[in-house]
């Protein structure tokens, strides 16, 4: 338990620190950025196999307002992903056990859902993380990346398990939903695949943002701020994506779509790795750096 | 008690402080901190490198008035701005001016000439004394002038006539525009017509005649930029081989090249890795054993090298592990999370040997450096201090108290100034002078031989 809190927390600081490198003097360093992704990798890590342990600890809500100042196609994909929610199909539904989602309507099956996804086959799940992992490597990006940034947001829901096995995939879809509220994944899909932002039908969500955005601490300043608990999923599906090498170093051989064959590791962690493999516009940035 | 006896010298050497440099204001402003210190080839001249992009040389004074417990004093020669802030317009970038190195190169004339780079740019600065001038011009007055030639009547030998002396520094050649990423190392070849300047992820080699171009050596951009797990973070070319240089990683890993192998040096020639000792393995782990420095000794038979707990001394036939291991403050490994969140985990330390290898010098925090004698496996801690600056004091030995009863004089690990740190330090090529930069000031120390 300790080491997950302590994971969570050494994950938010080296957000924090991912963020703020953007407005360092003398641009963004390359060797400094790449030290704090393996710092939040280990701690990702830590944070996953505790969290498959079936530790639980009382779930922080992830749906208060989106941490992130408004990018320039953040909203807009928000409101994408915001609309693709919706289109939920069922199967997941049903298997959907625990009664307190943060945000109505946007359960992982979200994540299932692929309007933009990347051309992979959907494999059937055999476990929830599973689906999550399909799910990440179809979408390519995000959403995934939604669901690792559950690492960051997910304590874990209040329920607490009565069928261990149960709990454990009641809880990662918690936190699977958790993620799916916040805008960072859909901006990053969205960039990665060049598409165009389109309006949102779902205004709770936009009103979200916007507050979100406007609760943003200052990036300038006190470096060492620390970083709500809310921010980390979006700050890590932004940032956390530059150095995915590091993940893939865990798998080289993993491919989208290709962890069905795999032996089961926290998912989560597989989940992330794919994700954060296929997250493209930071590494864009950097390479334009 | 105890002095600093046997460290870098015989059993009766002590170092003493010799000078302080620099303002002693509290309130230090940024631009004044050093970045980088390095004696010349003689020792007589001593270079730092601010963040405000200056440099300052000083010169030793020659011992003409003798006083037999100070050698010569160290004065400033010339001071002079070397980069200035720039702004990359294309990617929206601020290049800042914090001069990263200063590499001398060897004197070949009455002028000095040193390389002295921030993230991007390398210069060569060319520092001339001009002590005469000549006066007596036809065809200007003593003003500078023209005349006008038709009140010209008589011809005249202009005569040298002497004046105060005057250093001036211009900069001789500007080698730009071959850096991405930023330039962490440079370091003049033995040939003395070649230098190689180093970033994150490339290494360039350079003519010092030639500005326009150089040649790509080392490159380990990968093909995907998500797939990055290693930065280069130093380089140096061999004392006295021209066709070998090392460079090391973030991973810990050092590899020599040979040249003569093959244009493009990606396959290295040796491999330099310790094995991971897995029960220190911790979330901290990889950042700790990142290389922040790399330095030849002057023999060219060993290389050492600085991460952030520990300096390791290798011989270059041996690639499997290093020769010997000094921890410098192995009681921060247990604060290792507090100083990745105040950010003092990512302080780049630098090391250097002795001129005759036989110690090693590097600093840590609360204005601390530490010494490694290889021969005696005696090791000093030592403070650069304000307190301790009196003219030919010798320095009390510093001892960090890691837990239990605190001695006295001793500090415990929880009361060091994590601001004071000590990244540069440079030892005199010939004789035991050291200097050390203490955030914006200058401390030079000597032996004091009993």
């Amino acid at each position: 338990m300790e080491f997950k809190v302590e994971a969570h927390r050494i994950m938010s600081i080296s957000l924090g620190k991912i963020y703020n490198s953007r407005v360092q003097r003398g641009g963004i360093k390359l060797h400094k950025n790449l030290l704090v992704s393996l710092v939040l990798r280990s701690a990702r890590q830590v944070y996953l196999s505790d969290y498959y342990q079936g530790v639980c600890l009382n779930a922080q809500t992830m749906d208060t307002a989106q941490p992130w100042p408004p990018g320039e196609t953040m909203d807009s994909e928000l409101d994408e992903n915001d609309s693709r929610e919706h289109e939920l199909p069922h199967e997941v539904g049903s298997d959907v056990r625990t009664s307190t989602p943060e945000r109505p309507g946007s359960p992982v099956p979200a994540l299932l859902n692929d309007a933009v996804a990347a051309p992979q086959p959907v494999a059937p799940p055999q476990l929830p993380s599973r689906r999550c992992s399909n799910a990440a490597a179809r979408e390519g990006e995000a959403n995934a990346t939604r669901e690792c940034g559950a690492l960051g947001g997910v304590e874990s829901d209040s329920d607490t398990p009565s069928n261990p096995p149960a709990a454990s995939f009641c809880r990662k879809r918690r936190s699977c939903e958790k993620m799916t509220t916040p805008p960072p994944e859909s901006p990053l899909k969205k960039i990665k695949q060049q598409q165009q932002p389109t309006a949102t039908t779902n205004t709770t969500t936009t009103t979200t943002t916007t507050t979100a955005a406007q609760e943003l601490p200052p990036p300038v300043g006190d470096g060492e701020e620390e970083m709500d608990t809310s921010n980390v999923s979006s700050l890590i599906s932004i940032f956390g994506s530059s150095f995915s090498g590091l993940l893939g170093k865990e798998s080289p051989a993993s491919e989208p779509g290709a962890e069905d064959s795999e032996p089961d590791p926290p998912s989560g962690q597989i989940c992330c790795e794919q994700v954060l493999k296929n997250i493209a516009p930071w590494s864009t940035a950097i390479v334009a750096f | 008690g105890a002095g600093n006896a046997g460290v870098g010298g015989g059993n009766d050497f002590q170092w003493c402080f010799s000078q302080v440099k620099g303002a002693i204001d509290e309130d230090v402003a940024e631009a004044d901190i050093i970045s980088t210190v390095e004696f010349n080839y003689s020792g007589d001249l001593l270079a730092t490198g601010d963040k405000g992009g200056r440099v300052v040389i000083f010169q030793r004074e020659q011992e003409g008035n003798n006083r037999s417990h100070s050698r010569g004093e160290y004065n400033v020669y010339s001071t002079f701005q070397s980069h200035e802030p720039e702004f990359d317009y294309l990617k929206s970038l601020e290049i800042e001016e914090k001069i990263n190195k200063i590499r001398w190169l060897p004197q070949q004339n009455a002028a000095h000439f040193l390389l002295s780079t921030n993230d991007k740019t390398i210069k060569l600065w060319k520092i001339s004394e001009r002590d005469k001038r000549a006066e007596g011009y036809n065809l200007k007055d003593e003003n500078g002038r023209l005349r006008d030639p038709f009140r010209i009547t008589s011809l005249r030998v202009p005569v040298l006539k002497p004046m105060d002396l005057m250093v001036e520094a211009s900069p001789r050649r500007i080698f730009a525009n071959a850096h991405t990423y930023h330039i962490n190392s440079i370091s003049v070849n033995s040939d003395h017509e070649t230098y190689l300047s180093a970033d994150d992820l490339r290494i360039n080699l350079w003519h010092l005649e030639i500005t326009d171009r150089s040649f790509n050596i080392v490159d380990i951009k990968p093909a995907n930029m998500e797939e990055l797990t290693e930065v280069i973070t130093a380089a140096e070319c061999h004392p006295n081989q021209c066709n070998v240089f090392v460079y090391s990683s973030s991973k810990g890993t050092i590899r020599l090249c040979d040249m003569r192998a093959s244009a493009l040096c990606d396959r290295h020639s040796k491999f330099f890795e310790e094995p991971e000792d897995p029960s220190s393995r911790s979330f901290f782990s990889e950042i700790i054993s990142s290389i922040s420095d790399v330095k030849f000794s002057h023999s060219g038979r060993y290389m050492m090298t600085r991460d952030y707990l520990s300096v390791k001394v290798w011989d270059l036939n041996m690639e499997s592990r290093p020769v010997e291991t000094y921890q410098v403050h192995e009681y921060l490994r247990s604060k290792l999370c507090s100083l990745y969140e105040n950010d003092c985990i990512f302080d780049k330390f630098e090391c250097c040997w002795n001129g005759s290898d036989n110690a090693i010098m590097t600093g840590s925090y609360n204005n601390f450096f530490r010494m490694f004698d290889r021969n005696t496996r005696r090791d000093i801690t030592l403070e650069a201090s304000r307190e301790s600056s009196k003219p030919r004091a010798i320095l009390k030995p510093r001892k960090v108290c890691t837990g239990g009863k605190r001695k006295k004089d001793e500090i415990s690990v929880d009361s060091l100034d994590f601001n004071k740190k000590i990244l540069h330090t440079a030892w005199h090529p010939k004789e035991n002078i050291i200097a050390v930069a203490a955030t914006n000031n200058l401390y030079i120390f000597q032996d004091k031989i009993n």
